[in-house]
C-alpha cells in the first residue's frame, strides 16, 4: 500500500502527516515524530463540518488541521480504508493466494466445522430430508429445552458433523466451465427432434454468448419460449456461435438470420482491434492506443513483401466460412478462461525453486526408491513363538503317549460302556437340547426381522430407543472428558426413559397385543443394561470423588 | 491360429535381423541358442508355442502354459515392512460421458461396478478394522455414493443402484478430490488416508487451479492411486507422483480386463509407511463376546431386533456385528481374529525356492497334498514348465511342495505347512542332517504298529 504524506497542523504547529500502516506526525524541522501510533489503536475519526480538520480518536483525541478540504479527505478515507483491511490478521497475510477474498473462491469449500454448527439452513435442511433424523431432534432437543439435562443443537450436531459436511459440499460445489452449445445435441424422439434445455444451460447459454440474449429479448415477446428456441437450434445464428462453418443447404430463418450480421460485429471490432496491435483480443476490454507497439513489432512479419499471411491471419478477412468458426471458437475458449479463477501465483521466495522445476528433465531422473521403514522382527516372534516353548517339547515327547492310546483302542468296545449311569445320560441329554433350541434360527441377512407390533407403537418404540442412546452418547462424551456435570445432567434424562418405557408398555396393554408387553421389555434391554452401566459407573467415580 | 489377424507376422519372420523380439518380458524364456543381442533372434510367435501331440489334443500344453502362469503372480517381495493397517479409503468412480465407451465388455461403466463390488469385498476381507466410503464424478461435479462406514453390505448395494444410470458429462478431478479432502478431513493419525480414482476419461473439466488441490492433497497426508482407462494423463500422473513422495507405481493404465482387475486389486494391500513415527501411539480397542437372548432386543447402532450381539466392554450397549465403532462410547470394538487377518500383510510368507533337479531327489511327492513329483525330467524340449522339477522348497523348513500348494500356501493360507508341523528341535535336526544325510525326510507318515 503506498504511502500518503500531507502537510498537516496538529496544536498549531505546522508538521507532515505520514501514512503507512502506522499514523506518524512529524513537525517540520524536527526530525522525531511527535505522535505515532499504528492504525489498530485508532477507535474514532471525527471530520469539521466547516473547517478542512480530521480528528483522531485513539487514547486521546488528536486534531489535525489541513491545508485543504481536500487533503482532509484523502487522509480520511485512506484510514478508513486501511482500518477496514487490517482486520484480517496473520492468515490473510499467509495465504498467499488472492482467492480467499472472492466469493466463490474454491478455499472455503472444505468448511470448517464452527460454520457448519452455525449453519442452520443447511442443518434444516438435512432435518427434512430424513424424518428419523427429525424425530430424534425433537425428542432429544426440543422437548429438553430449559430442562436441566438439555442437548443443545449444538451438541447434537457435533456428534454429527461428517453428514453435515457432506451436505455441505454437495451443495457448495461448482462445475468449470465449458462449451454449452456443444453440449446441446437434438435427439430423435418418434419422428420429431427434441432438445431437453434446463435452466441453468439457459443461463450458461446467455452468460457464454450475449448476442443471444439480445435476440432473444428481442423475438421473445412476440414469439413464443419453446418456438424461439426449437427454432434457434437449428439455425444458422446457432452454427456459427458454435464455430462450425455455414453451408449454403442449411435452413434460413428469416427472423434469427438478422442477428447473423449483427453477430458479425464483434468480429470487426476486434479485427479492427487486432489493427491497431492491442494484444488484448476481448471484445470487452478498451482499446488502448500504443506510441511504440512492441509487441506488434515481434509478431510482425513483413506483409509488403513476400507470401502474403495465411488466410486465419489477415485480420480484414471477414467472418465467412472456416475463419469465421476459429474466431467464435477462440471467442468461448476466452470467455470460459476469463471466467476462472486465476492460476496460484507462487511468492518470490519460490520462484527460485519454481524455474528450477521446470529446467530439470525429471524424466531421465530415474525411480525414486521407496522409504520403507522395516520391521525387526525374527520369524519365530512372527509366528508368536518365543524361545523354549515348551509346549512344542510336550509334543514331541508325547509321541508314545499316543501309541499307548491307540493300542488301547484295539478290539472290540461297546458303547454302553462310555456312559456311567442313565441318569447322567438324560442330564446331557436335555442340556444340549436346550443349547440348541435356544440357538436363534439362521436368518438370512437381507430380511430385517422386525418385532410383532403395529406400526404406531413400533415407531414409537423405535424412537425412544434412539433418543435414549442419544443421550447415552453425551453422557459418554462428557464422562470421558471428564466432565462431570454434563454428565450428571444426562443421567437424568437417562432416568426419564425408564418412565417413557413403562408408558410405552401401558399402551401397548391397552391395544391388547398379546405378549407385547415382553416384546417391548425385550427389545429395551440392551439399552437398559447400558443405561444401568453408565449409573454405575457414574456413582462410582462420583462416589469415589465426595 | 487365425493368420488373419496377425497378417504382417508372416513376412515379417522372414527378416529375422529387423524384427525386435517383443516375446521376451510375457512369453518367458529367451532362446538359449541364438547369442548377441535380441533383435538378431527370431520373432518369437506366440502361436508356435501351442503345438497338438499325438493324439491330436492341446490339453496337456494348455495345462502347461497354466503352470508356468501360476507362479508368476507370487513373486513379491517378503520383507516385513511396517504398513498403515486401519486404512480410511475413497473410492473415486468416474460416471462421465466417456464410460459409455464399448471398449470393454458389455461398457465400461458396467465393468467398472463389478470390478467395484469384488474390490470391496476383497478389500474388507484383507482389511477388516478399515473404513471405506464411495464418490462418482458426474456432469463436473462429485457425487456422494456412500458414505464413509466399515459395513461392505450398504456400499455394494449403493453400487449396484447406479447400474441403471447412465454416465453423463465430464469428470472433474477437483471436486472429486475436493470432497475426499474433506471426508477425510478427521481421520486419526494412526490410520492411514487414501484415494483410489478409476478414471475412464481424458480430461477433467475443474473449476479452479488442480495443482493448489494437489499441494493441499500432499498437506493432509492423503495418498492417492489411480488406475487410468484410456491412456496416462498428464495430470493424473503428477497428481501420483506428488502424493506418493516421487514414486510413479501409483499409477497404472489398464491393458486389457484381468489387468484392470489385477490394478484395481493391487490397492487392497496396506499401503507402506514411508515416514517412522517419533513415538508408538496405543490406540485403545474393545474385544467383545457374543451373547444370545432369549427375547430379540435393539442393537444401539441400528435399532434392530436381533437375538444375537455383542456387548461394548466399556458402557455394555449392544452391537450387532464386528468390526464396529460403539455407537454410545465410541470405543472400536473388533475381534481379534479381525486383527489377525491384517497380521499376514506385515508378515508375509516368504517365497519359496524352486528345487533344482541335483537337489530333487530329496522327495518323491508333495509334503502337504503327496501328490507325486516327476522322478527324472523331461527332455522333449518345446513344452514350457517341464524344464524345471515341479518341486519348490521351503527355506525354513526345507520341505518339497508342488505349484498347487506353492499357491495356495501364498494366496490364502499364508502359512507353511512344513514350517507349522515341526518343532524348532526338529527343524534344527534337519537343517543339521541336510550336507550327510540324503535320506527322504518328507511325507513321514507317524508310524502305527
Amino acid at each position: 500500500m503506498a504511502t500518503v504524506t500531507v502537510p498537516a497542523k496538529l496544536k498549531k504547529k505546522d508538521g507532515t502527516l505520514v501514512l503507512t500502516d502506522r499514523l506518524v506526525w512529524t513537525p517540520i524541522g524536527l526530525p522525531k515524530p511527535e505522535c505515532d501510533f499504528p492504525l489498530t489503536a485508532v477507535t474514532n475519526l471525527q471530520r469539521h463540518p466547516a473547517k478542512p480538520q480530521l480528528k483522531i480518536h485513539t487514547t486521546e483525541p488528536f486534531l489535525f488541521a489541513f491545508n485543504s478540504v481536500a487533503d482532509r479527505d484523502v487522509i480520511q478515507e485512506a484510514v478508513t480504508e486501511r482500518k477496514q483491511q487490517t482486520p484480517t490478521p496473520a492468515a490473510a497475510a499467509a495465504s498467499a493466494s488472492t482467492t480467499s477474498s472472492s466469493s466463490t473462491s474454491f478455499t472455503r469449500l472444505a468448511p470448517d466445522d464452527k460454520e457448519l454448527l452455525l449453519d442452520g439452513a443447511l442443518q434444516q435442511n438435512l432435518l427434512d430430508k430424513s424424518p428419523a433424523l427429525k424425530q430424534t431432534f425433537m425428542e432429544v432437543v426440543i422437548k429438553t429445552m430449559g430442562t436441566a439435562s438439555q442437548i443443545t443443537t449444538e451438541a447434537f450436531w457435533s456428534t454429527r458433523l461428517s453428514l453435515l459436511r457432506t451436505a455441505a459440499l454437495e451443495s457448495r460445489q461448482h462445475r468449470g466451465g465449458y462449451n454449452v452449445l456443444s453440449t446441446i445435441k437434438p435427439v430423435m424422439v418418434n419422428q420429431e427432434l427434441k432438445v431437453s434445455l434446463p435452466h441453468e444451460k439457459i443461463a450458461d447459454i446467455f452468460e457464454q454468448h450475449p448476442v443471444v440474449r439480445r435476440v432473444w429479448s428481442g423475438c421473445v415477446p412476440p414469439m413464443s419460449e419453446d418456438a424461439f428456441w426449437s427454432r434457434f437450434v437449428q439455425s444458422r445464428l446457432c452454427k456459427k456461435l458454435r464455430g462450425q462453418r455455414i453451408t449454403q443447404t442449411d435452413p434460413t430463418d428469416d427472423v434469427l438470420d438478422k442477428y447473423l450480421r449483427l453477430e458479425e460485429d464483434p468480429d470487426e471490432r476486434s479485427a479492427k482491434r487486432q489493427k491497431t496491435g492491442n494484444a488484448s483480443n476481448t471484445s470487452d476490454a478498451p482499446s488502448v492506443p500504443k506510441f511504440v507497439d512492441l509487441g506488434g513489432n515481434e509478431a510482425n512479419l513483413t506483409v509488403s513483401r513476400g507470401n502474403a499471411p495465411d488466410i486465419t491471419m489477415r485480420p480484414d478477412r471477414m467472418a465467412a466460412d472456416a475463419v469465421g468458426g476459429i474466431r467464435s471458437l477462440n471467442r468461448i475458449s476466452m470467455r470460459i478462461l476469463e471466467g476462472m479463477e486465476p492460476v496460484d501465483r507462487r511468492t518470490g521466495a519460490d520462484k527460485d525453486e519454481l524455474y528450477r522445476e521446470q529446467i530439470v528433465l525429471g524424466d531421465l531422473r530415474g525411480e525414486k526408491k521407496e522409504e520403507r521403514v522395516l520391521l525387526n522382527v525374527t520369524e519365530d516372534e512372527a509366528r508368536g513363538r518365543k524361545d523354549n516353548d515348551t509346549a512344542t517339547v510336550e509334543l514331541r515327547d508325547s509321541q508314545p503317549a499316543t501309541t499307548q492310546l491307540v493300542h488301547g483302542l484295539e478290539g472290540e468296545m461297546s458303547l454302553a460302556d462310555a456312559v456311567p449311569d442313565p441318569e447322567s445320560l438324560t442330564q446331557t441329554f436335555t442340556s444340549i437340547n436346550t443349547l440348541i433350541t435356544s440357538q436363534p434360527p439362521p436368518t438370512s441377512t437381507h430380511l430385517a426381522p422386525t418385532l410383532p407390533l403395529p406400526p404406531h407403537l413400533l415407531s414409537t418404540l423405535t424412537m425412544s430407543h434412539a433418543a435414549t442412546t442419544e443421550f447415552l452418547k453425551h453422557f459418554w462424551l462428557a464422562f470421558l472428558r471428564k466432565d462431570y456435570k454434563t454428565a450428571g445432567a444426562m443421567l437424568e434424562g437417562l432416568r426419564r426413559t425408564g418412565d417413557r418405557v413403562d408408558k410405552l408398555v401401558e399402551a401397548v396393554g391397552r391395544e391388547g397385543v398379546s405378549g407385547g408387553e415382553g416384546v417391548v421389555r425385550g427389545a429395551m434391554e440392551g439399552v437398559e443394561r447400558a443405561v444401568g452401566r453408565a449409573v454405575e459407573e457414574y456413582e462410582r467415580v462420583v462416589g469415589a470423588k465426595s | 491360429m487365425s493368420d488373419d489377424e496377425y497378417n504382417f507376422g508372416d513376412s515379417a519372420a522372414e527378416d529375422d535381423e529387423d524384427i525386435l523380439d517383443l516375446g521376451n518380458d510375457s512369453r518367458g524364456k529367451k532362446s538359449a541358442a541364438a547369442p548377441g543381442y535380441a533383435w538378431e533372434e527370431q520373432y518369437q510367435r506366440s502361436w508356435d508355442v501351442v503345438q497338438e501331440d499325438a493324439a491330436g489334443s492341446l490339453a496337456g500344453v494348455v495345462a502347461g502354459i497354466i503352470e508356468a502362469g501360476k507362479r508368476k503372480r507370487l513373486l513379491k517381495d517378503t520383507t516385513p515392512i511396517q504398513r498403515g493397517i486401519i486404512r480410511h479409503l475413497i473410492l473415486v468412480l468416474d460416471f462421465s460421458s466417456a464410460m459409455a465407451e464399448k471398449d470393454l465388455r458389455p461398457n465400461r461403466q458396467e465393468l467398472t461396478i463389478t470390478y467395484a463390488c469384488d474390490f470391496i469385498t476383497e478389500y474388507f476381507e484383507q482389511n477388516p478394522i478399515s473404513q471405506l466410503g464411495i464418490i462418482g464424478m458426474r456432469n463436473g461435479v462429485a457425487v456422494r455414493i456412500s458414505e464413509v462406514h466399515g459395513n461392505p453390505q450398504d456400499h455394494i448395494a449403493a453400487l449396484q443402484a447406479l447400474r441403471k444410470q447412465e454416465p453423463s458429462g465430464d469428470p472433474s478431478l477437483q471436486n472429486a478430490l475436493e470432497m475426499c479432502r474433506a471426508s477425510l478431513q478427521h481421520v486419526p493419525t494412526h490410520g492411514t488416508r487414501e484415494v483410489l480414482i478409476v478414471f475412464g476419461a481424458l480430461l477433467s473439466s475443474d473449476p479452479g487451479d488442480i495443482h493448489k488441490t494437489i499441494r493441499n492433497l500432499v498437506q493432509d497426508k492423503i495418498r492417492v492411486r489411480i488406475v487410468g482407462l484410456a491412456a496416462q494423463v498428464a495430470v493424473c500422473a503428477e497428481l501420483c507422483r506428488a502424493t506418493n513422495g516421487g514414486s510413479n507405481s501409483a499409477y497404472g493404465v489398464i491393458l486389457n480386463e484381468h489387468h484392470f482387475r489385477d490394478l484395481l486389486f493391487e490397492a487392497t494391500t496396506p499401503p507402506t509407511q514411508t515416514t517412522k513415527k517419533a513415538a508408538s501411539t496405543l490406540i485403545t480397542m474393545g474385544f467383545p463376546s457374543r451373547a444370545i437372548e432369549s427375547v430379540p432386543s435393539l442393537c444401539a447402532c441400528h435399532s434392530i431386533p436381533l437375538r444375537t450381539g455383542y456387548s461394548c466392554p466399556r458402557c455394555s450397549s449392544k452391537v450387532c456385528s464386528l468390526p464396529m465403532e460403539c455407537p454410545t462410547c465410541g470405543l472400536t470394538l473388533v475381534l481379534s481374529t479381525h486383527l489377525a487377518r491384517s497380521y499376514h500383510h506385515l508378515f508375509p510368507l516368504r517365497n519359496w525356492d524352486e528345487v533344482p533337479w541335483d537337489k530333487a531327489s530329496k522327495s518323491t511327492s508333495c509334503f502337504a497334498c503327496l501328490a507325486p513329483f516327476l522322478t527324472t525330467p523331461i527332455t522333449s524340449g518345446k513344452e514350457k514348465g517341464r524344464g524345471s522339477s515341479g518341486r519348490f522348497a521351503c527355506p525354513q523348513c526345507g520341505n518339497h511342495f508342488c505349484v498347487d500348494c506353492d499357491v495356495f500356501a501364498h494366496e490364502h493360507l499364508h502359512n507353511c505347512p512344513g514350517c507349522e508341523s515341526s518343532s524348532p528341535a526338529r527343524k534344527q535336526k534337519l537343517l543339521a542332517a541336510e550336507p550327510e544325510n540324503g535320506a527322504t525326510t518328507n511325507g513321514d507318515a507317524m508310524q502305527i504298529d
